[in-house]
């Protein structure tokens, strides 16, 4: 499945469960510009629906995780997160065990992968030459 | 007579102590002209041996035992040990240009009165293991330096530095809160005026 499918892909919307709402929409955020409406931003908005479809309620949050200016709307872990979440719901039912497989995966890798940064045999030995030993110096008392 | 602030050390296979005076002890530096090839992995460096006449452990004592006992584990829990150099009192009393250091100055330092130095009284023969007796010395809290603790007891082992003679309580607490005092001094922008009388 290419990413290009996600992004026409609408969510799941046969699933719901009692904490996860699909992603009901997904798109460009509006650029700030105000000399043209029309033109997209670098961010994605992407919108959930809080209340099941059968309440007759139209509660949604919205959130684009884009920068404006110096402000950074989300932290990166709460962006990663809800990245995460967002393709998740994308994904049709038919990638999820595909999804699995790859988390157990990722979870191997990075669970072994401290031990092997801070082993010191990672550390190659490199070639010196000893000079001759020389008495430490002494460094008399001065006035500050 | 027994000394009342030194005892001699234990023998070499031992835990290293708190403010346990070693003498000889090697440190390596990277060359001064090396330093630049020393971040770049490819090229060689020059190591230069710096001997210390004699060094005064800086560490934790508990911490010593802890890392002590791992070690015997093939485990380590202090992978450096922390050092005082401690230059003879004589040598640090010389002055450099010719002017002398004036006496009142040299006595608030011998009296431990200057936060920035600890002196150290002559050890008696009998609190020294290695029976020779140890020079007044100075630490200047301003100089330490940290070896890899493996190093430093492949040293003792092999005898290339030698274990003297460690301070007893109440003047082991003495010089480490000391230290641990000037370390720990906040510098401030400008100091608190009085009003002239």
């Amino acid at each position: 499945m290419s990413p290009l499918d996600l992004m026409s892909y609408k969510g799941r919307q046969e699933v719901f469960s009692g904490h996860a709402s699909p992603t009901t929409s997904w798109k460009r955020c509006e650029a700030n510009h105000e000399d043209d409406a029309n033109a997209e931003g670098d961010g994605w908005n992407v919108t959930f629906l809080l209340t099941p479809p059968e309440d007759g309620l139209q509660a949604y949050f919205e959130i684009c995780p884009s920068e404006y200016g110096n402000v950074r709307p989300l932290s990166v872990e709460a962006s990663t997160r809800l990245l995460c979440h967002m393709l998740t719901h994308q994904l049709p039912a038919r990638g999820l065990s595909e999804l699995l497989g790859s988390l157990f995966e990722m979870k191997s890798y990075y669970g072994e992968a401290p031990s092997a940064l801070t082993s010191s045999q990672e550390f190659e030995p490199i070639s010196c030459s000893m000079l001759e030993p020389e008495a430490a110096p002494v460094f008399p008392v001065t006035e500050e | 007579m027994d000394s009342q602030i030194y005892t001699h050390s234990p023998n070499f296979n031992e835990c290293l102590r708190q403010a346990e005076i070693v003498s000889g002890i090697i440190q390596l530096m990277v060359a001064e002209s090396s330093l630049a090839s020393a971040i770049d992995f490819r090229r060689p460096i020059a190591v230069l041996p710096v001997v210390h006449e004699f060094a005064i452990v800086m560490t934790q004592g508990c911490d010593l035992v802890q890392d002590f006992n791992a070690r015997a584990k093939n485990e380590e829990q202090v992978p450096n040990v922390l050092f005082c150099p401690l230059p003879r009192a004589e040598a640090l009393k010389r002055p450099r240009n010719g002017s002398e250091i004036p006496s009142r100055d040299w006595k608030r330092i011998q009296q431990n009165d200057d936060k920035r130095y600890h002196f150290f009284e002559a050890a008696p023969q009998d609190a020294d293991a290695a029976n020779e007796g140890l020079p007044e010395l100075t630490a200047d809290f301003k100089r330490y330096f940290t070896m890899q603790t493996a190093f430093v007891y492949r040293q003792l082992k092999d005898g290339t530095a030698k274990r003297r003679c460690e301070l007893k309580s109440p003047y082991l607490e003495h010089f480490s809160f000391r230290f641990a005092f000037f370390l720990g001094r906040i510098g401030l922008p400008e100091p608190h005026q009085s009003e002239p009388a």
